[in-house]
């Protein structure tokens, strides 16, 4: 009899418990269930961002990019518009709106010649394929002059220099410090002439600034920052591990509600 | 002040950080002239061949775009200044070979945000005295960092084409 009792007290304060659970249970399943989802999803597709292209996917929305405080370039030269979109945004450079080069330092002059691009920094020379593929950088080390301030062609490649003009040999391998016999007419970026070619260089200047702007920003480092929850503030990631005690709780919840139901099923089986 | 302001302070900081935490090791000029205890020589150019094209794709596992390479030479040593995508930016190596032999290995630019271990003397002491097998693989084994694969990769692929050319134009 003493036994049954104790069984019975012990059986009704597991109900007990079961019925405070229940609700809490419930009410925090609701609140966090959305939270949940954005963390689930965002989750799996982190997972396979490699596989789906999202870590190279360039954020382009200008809302996000401004929420993220990602500033346009502060100097855009464009330098050509056909055949080949030649442009440069501070020291990245643009063939047909793609990204190029990453230069050390801002770009000084993009020149097309034959089948080759040719831009220069202030130390660096970037000899490039017309797909914009990276054939040769020249620095100080295979003799290239320091502090560039302009590129030109006058039968052979010319450099403008702090310390004068050098010209190039036929394979751009040598630069010999030389005087001009005429002046080089050095590359200069487009300007606008009239109306017309106001609007369209307008155009893509702005397109360059969008591109240069993504550039700086992945739809991976969106989702990561979703994910953490670093995206919603700096108290973002401490709601999210709210979100995330609300998950263990549940977890703990459930298998006790679960266990408590378990041999009620039981007996009305049999 | 609010969330968001608090956020686009952070991430400013952090894109401006980003900006300029390239570390440049080393001027690939210094480091020419270091290791040949004098003035950088002139450099001398290095068109890349049939053989140099099909030998380098392979150790490098993708396409190689560049039509020459410019190097350094003194007597029987050589010095290659070298480039190649660690995961995401490009990591400037320069590699000094002597008697067919790495006699340093060195980053000189790193512009990946992390990885950067492999600057490091500790790691790339390891390449010294290595030599090019005929598979084209080093003769001796190079310990991997954790967290810095893809970079230790490149390192190490890049001394591999640092020894086959070198080979190639000493030899020649």
């Amino acid at each position: 009899m003493i036994h049954k009792h104790h069984h019975h007290r012990k059986q009704s304060l597991r109900t007990q418990i079961t019925k405070q659970l229940r609700p809490w249970h419930r009410s925090l399943g609701i609140i966090s269930a959305l939270f949940i989802l954005l963390i689930a999803l965002s989750g799996m597709l982190i997972n396979h961002s490699n596989h789906l292209s999202i870590d190279s996917a360039h954020v382009k929305q200008n809302w996000l990019l401004d929420y993220y405080g990602i500033t346009p370039p502060a100097q855009i030269d464009i330098y050509q518009t056909s055949p080949l979109k030649l442009a440069s945004s501070d020291n990245l450079i643009w063939v047909d709106n793609k990204l190029a080069v990453e230069a050390d330092s801002s770009i000084k002059g993009i020149l097309s010649l034959g089948r080759m691009l040719i831009a220069v920094d202030s130390n660096n020379l970037y000899i490039l394929s017309k797909e914009g593929e990276l054939l040769e950088k020249q620095d100080a080390s295979t003799g290239l002059p320091r502090g560039i301030e302009a590129i030109g062609f006058d039968e052979q490649v010319w450099l403008n220099t702090a310390s004068g003009s050098y010209m190039a040999d036929a394979d751009l391998i040598e630069w010999n410090q030389a005087q001009p016999f005429a002046p080089i007419a050095w590359t200069v970026p487009l300007t606008a002439d009239n109306d017309e070619m106001n609007i369209n260089i307008r155009e893509e200047r702005d397109a360059i600034a969008l591109q240069a702007r993504s550039s700086h920003l992945t739809w991976e480092r969106v989702l990561l920052d979703t994910h953490s929850g670093r995206f919603f503030g700096s108290l973002g990631p401490w709601f999210m591990d709210l979100v995330a005690l609300a998950l263990i709780i549940m977890s703990l919840s459930g298998i006790y509600i679960w266990q408590q139901q378990k041999p009620k099923k039981l007996r009305k089986r049999k | 002040m609010k969330l968001s302001s608090v956020l686009l302070i952070l991430l400013t900081l952090t894109l401006s950080f980003s900006a300029h935490s390239k570390g440049v090791y080393q001027q690939p000029e210094d480091f020419i002239s270091q290791a040949f205890n004098a003035p950088t020589p002139k450099s001398k150019v290095f068109w890349i061949d049939d053989e140099a094209q099909q030998v380098i794709e392979k150790i490098l596992a993708h396409k190689f775009k560049k039509m020459r390479l410019r190097y350094w030479q003194q007597e029987a040593e050589t010095v290659w200044i070298l480039e190649e995508i660690g995961k995401e930016s490009l990591i400037t190596v320069g590699i000094h070979i002597k008697d067919q032999q790495i006699a340093q290995t060195k980053v000189l630019i790193y512009r990946e945000s992390r990885g950067d271990e492999v600057r490091h003397d500790f790691f790339t002491d390891q390449f010294r005295s290595a030599k090019l097998r005929d598979d084209l693989q080093l003769d001796q084994h190079i310990d991997g960092i954790t967290g810095a694969t893809l970079s230790v990769r490149a390192l190490t692929k890049l001394s591999r084409i640092a020894l086959w050319l070198d080979n190639h134009v000493t030899k020649g």
